[in-house]
């Protein structure tokens, strides 16, 4: 497989047990990403997410799914039906192995042995890091309140500021709310392994409410202005800042320092109807808006938006094409930086998915499978590495436990 | 909060020079978890998000000059504040030795900045070889587009969120790419550990986001095709949407993820005539059922119908404002709003950060710094540097310390 930096990175060695879900997943792959050894906890009928499109076309069953497939990257994967006392024990014996728990305990998924007021599941080491992501964290009036990455976008405040001025306000696509809090969750996780040497295993309560409420100045801002200015904007700035059409679609230009418009004026090679002096002074530019719109798009329209790009950026101006996904993924540089691998992985064939959230010298990313098939390292698992007979992982499989 | 509590970071060293949202969040969540970390603003050159542009409310001046903002108040607070220019070549020496003494270097510049000064990660590596230095930037320092200028906005664009999502978003990707470069300091600090090498990190903003929002791209790389969703409809879920509930700009979000979501909400809107385990039937009756839902909520407040619906067991919220966030009882419930006396901004609450971790939770450690508070106590915290050579780097302006006899640095109020 192509595309690791390295075969140890720096979570060498440090065993993760994930019990989590959708909510979680992106955490445990940004741990499997820098070398821990992850298993993904599944129950028997399959993780949720297997059903979750966009499926490969002309393909069905657990395997189908792409959000899968990319999720759970670099895992291995068991199945256990962990909200059943007779996993009690099983449960133990995975978690004597694990330096790691990921956790997202929910209503629909409970967990055996888990214990919410204190966040420890009975089974972990004591010396276990458990971290435990939940939609407002383990306790709270609203702690059993049900979430998705939608309704969480919607409480924690971002949501309301995205969409026309009329509305409605608009979720952020995928599951974006949710993998900020993951990213969270690997930061602290990183964090407790730092301080475990000195202080042993913690639990961590990570609550994606307080993630999404205590950025982008939303407690500061209200303390200072209360509600004053706070509408869903058309937007900021004034010419050049915008978007506009070129030959081949839409083009980004962000002038927001004085310097700016001279980079703005380079790009175009210094047109005749823009040479005003007087036009460098955004104020007077804000005077002028209208007409200068007009006289913008009509430069705009003729050039193509590579020129563009190239011209802008090497006269220092923040700018670029507005591509669609599809576009993006033809671009020069996430091909140059690798952004993406091309994996083989049963039931679903060879598929490019993306790859590598950071780079570094020397490489620290590991890559080293394509997402398990259901219940693929339960021998793996059970067998070779808890010491138990072929004969009782079939037992457990037929009394729908494994 | 207890101030007493040990931290995980303790004993970490961190030169930051990081601007903007991108490069103060990573100094903010590294010191809010137990690094020391030191911003490095010359008095000549403040950073950026001092400039009044950037005000939330009034813009603020330091007894020293310097603007100020609660904007980067909010991003500083935590650490400390070590005023040196190292466009004066008198200030180098110094640094090279506050590097020899530090773990961690950020940096987001733009352009050769470091390199111009002698400080670039080669250079820095002579002082420190197990040094881990984080390089930010828009798009990344290797491939045809290395050093290209952005901010999160273009970031957005580029990406094809924009496109996909209907809209921009200005921060999105600085904090993306912020708390991911936390992360990777604290992982490459053990790695240097291991391996006895320095790191230098290169995150970029548009690959941390191609990696978070990995969902936008699966279509269009296996199926070849692009696969547009209708803002607020969730991929894969029975009904999802936003509706507008009684009030001002007051909406209602809900998202029924199957079949037994389905059935419960026709229940209780007593509508059990659209009740379906098929999903192919549901999709046929959704816009009736939304219809009848957005009926029942424009009867109701935003927060009425989340609480009646979640009794019920459905994820449905309130979409809030910040002032439904500032009334959160949640959010106030778990201490999150930490009050902070501040001798330019009076008392403002900040967010507690949410790396609750049981024995070595993150806190808020310092009331916002004034530019140059700390540069006197860094110098003898980290260097032991005596009286006699701190004059002489003040005569040379190679280090500038804000008047001592100033409030500010009171330790947090805790609410």
């Amino acid at each position: 497989m192509t595309g690791a930096d390295t075969d140890r990175g720096p979570l060498d060695g440090v065993r993760v047990l994930d019990l989590s879900s959708a909510l979680g997943a992106y955490c445990t792959r940004l741990l499997a990403d820098l070398g821990a050894e992850v298993v993904k906890v599944e129950p028997p009928s399959g993780d949720p997410m297997r059903r979750r499109p966009p499926l490969r076309d002309g393909i069905t069953g657990p395997e189908a799914s792409l959000v899968f497939a990319s999720y759970h990257a670099n895992k291995r994967g068991i199945t256990l039906h962990t909200g059943r006392s007779e996993a009690m024990d099983l449960l133990a014996e995975l978690g004597r192995t694990a330096d790691v728990v990921v956790l997202a305990p929910s209503r629909r998924a409970p967990l055996t042995g888990f214990d919410a007021d204190s966040g420890l599941p009975r089974w972990a080491r004591g010396d276990a890091v458990v971290c435990v992501i939940t939609p407002f964290g383990l306790t709270g009036p609203w702690r059993d309140f049900r979430a998705t990455p939608l309704i969480s976008f919607a409480l924690g405040g971002g949501m309301h500021r995205v969409g026309t001025v009329e509305g409605p306000p608009v979720a952020v696509p995928g599951q974006a709310q949710w993998d900020e809090a993951g990213i969270h969750g690997a930061l602290a996780v990183l964090a407790a392994l730092e301080a475990r040497p000195r202080h042993g295993g913690q639990v961590i309560d990570l609550s994606v409410h307080e993630v999404a409420a205590g950025k982008d100045f939303l407690v500061e801002r209200y303390d200072v202005e209360a509600m004053f200015g706070w509408g869903r904007a058309a937007g900021v700035g004034f010419p050049p800042t915008g978007t506009w059409q070129c030959l081949d679609g839409p083009f980004e230009v962000a002038s927001h320092q004085l310097h700016h418009w001279d980079a703005f004026l380079t790009m175009l090679d210094h047109p005749e109807e823009l040479s005003e002096p007087s036009l460098a002074d955004p104020l007077v530019r804000r005077d002028l808006f209208d007409g200068l719109i007009t006289i913008i798009e009509r430069l705009m329209a003729t050039r193509s938006r590579e020129e563009l790009f190239e011209k802008g950026q090497r006269a220092g101006l923040p700018c670029c094409p507005r591509y669609t996904p599809a576009e993006f993924l033809h671009d020069a540089q996430p091909r140059a930086r690798g952004l993406f691998v091309t994996t083989a992985k049963e039931g679903l064939g060879t598929v490019t998915l993306p790859w590598g959230f950071m780079k570094s010298t020397p490489g620290m990313l590991t890559l080293r499978r394509p997402a398990p098939g259901l219940g693929e390292h339960n021998t793996d698992v059970f067998v070779r590495e808890l010491g138990h007979g072929a004969g009782e992982l079939r037992s457990w499989e037929s009394q729908g436990l494994v | 909060m207890s101030d007493s509590a040990p931290l995980a970071l303790d004993g970490v060293r961190v030169i930051s020079f990081g601007a903007f949202v991108a490069g103060n969040t990573v100094a903010l969540l590294l010191s809010e978890l137990g690094a020391d970390v030191v911003k490095v603003e010359p008095r000549s050159r403040p950073e950026v998000l001092r400039m009044p542009a950037y005000a939330i409310g009034e813009p603020f001046t330091e007894p020293s000059g310097v603007p100020n903002t609660v904007m980067y108040g909010a991003l500083s607070r935590s650490t400390r504040s070590l005023s040196v220019d190292l466009a004066n070549p008198g200030a180098r020496p110094v640094f090279h030795r506050l590097v020899a003494s530090a773990d961690v270097v950020v940096e987001n510049f733009a352009g050769d900045t470091l390199a111009n000064w002698g400080c670039s990660f080669e250079e820095l590596v002579r002082d420190n070889p197990k040094l881990v230095m984080l390089a930010m930037s828009g798009f990344g320092h290797t491939g045809p587009r290395a050093g290209y200028r952005s901010y999160a906005s273009n970031v957005c664009g580029y990406l094809g969120l924009t496109a996909g999502w209907g809209f921009s978003h200005g921060t999105l990707s600085d904090y993306i790419a912020g708390t991911t470069s936390a992360l990777a300091i604290i992982a490459a600090l053990g790695f240097a550990r291991r391996t006895g090498d320095p790191v230098h990190l290169d995150v970029a903003q548009i690959d941390t986001m191609t990696a978070l929002m990995a969902p936008l791209y699966l279509d269009p790389l296996v199926n070849g095709r692009s696969s547009p969703s209708a803002p607020n409809d969730v991929p894969g879920s029975w009904l999802s949407g936003v509706f507008p509930a009684t009030g001002h700009d007051r909406w209602v979000a809900i998202e029924l993820e199957d079949a037994e979501d389905w059935a419960t909400l026709c229940r209780y809107l007593d509508r059990s005539d659209l009740a379906t385990s098929d999903p192919g039937e549901a999709t046929a009756r959704r816009p009736e059922l939304e219809a009848v839902f957005a009926a029942w909520v424009a009867e109701r407040s935003p927060h009425t119908a989340m609480h009646l619906l979640q009794k019920e067991g459905l994820a449905v919220a309130a979409v809030q404002d910040s002032e439904d966030i500032w009334r959160d009882p949640q959010l106030r419930s778990r201490g999150f709003m930490v009050p902070l006396d501040h001798p330019e901004f009076g008392v403002l609450n900040y967010p507690r950060p949410c790396h609750r971790l049981s024995r070595t939770p993150a806190r808020i450690r310092r009331t916002p710094p004034r530019l140059g508070q700390h540069t006197e106590d860094v110098l003898r915290d980290w260097l032991a540097i005596g009286d006699d050579e701190l004059r002489l780097l003040e005569q040379a302006n190679a280090v500038f310390q804000a008047p001592a006899d100033r409030p500010g640095g009171a330790p947090p109020r805790t609410g």
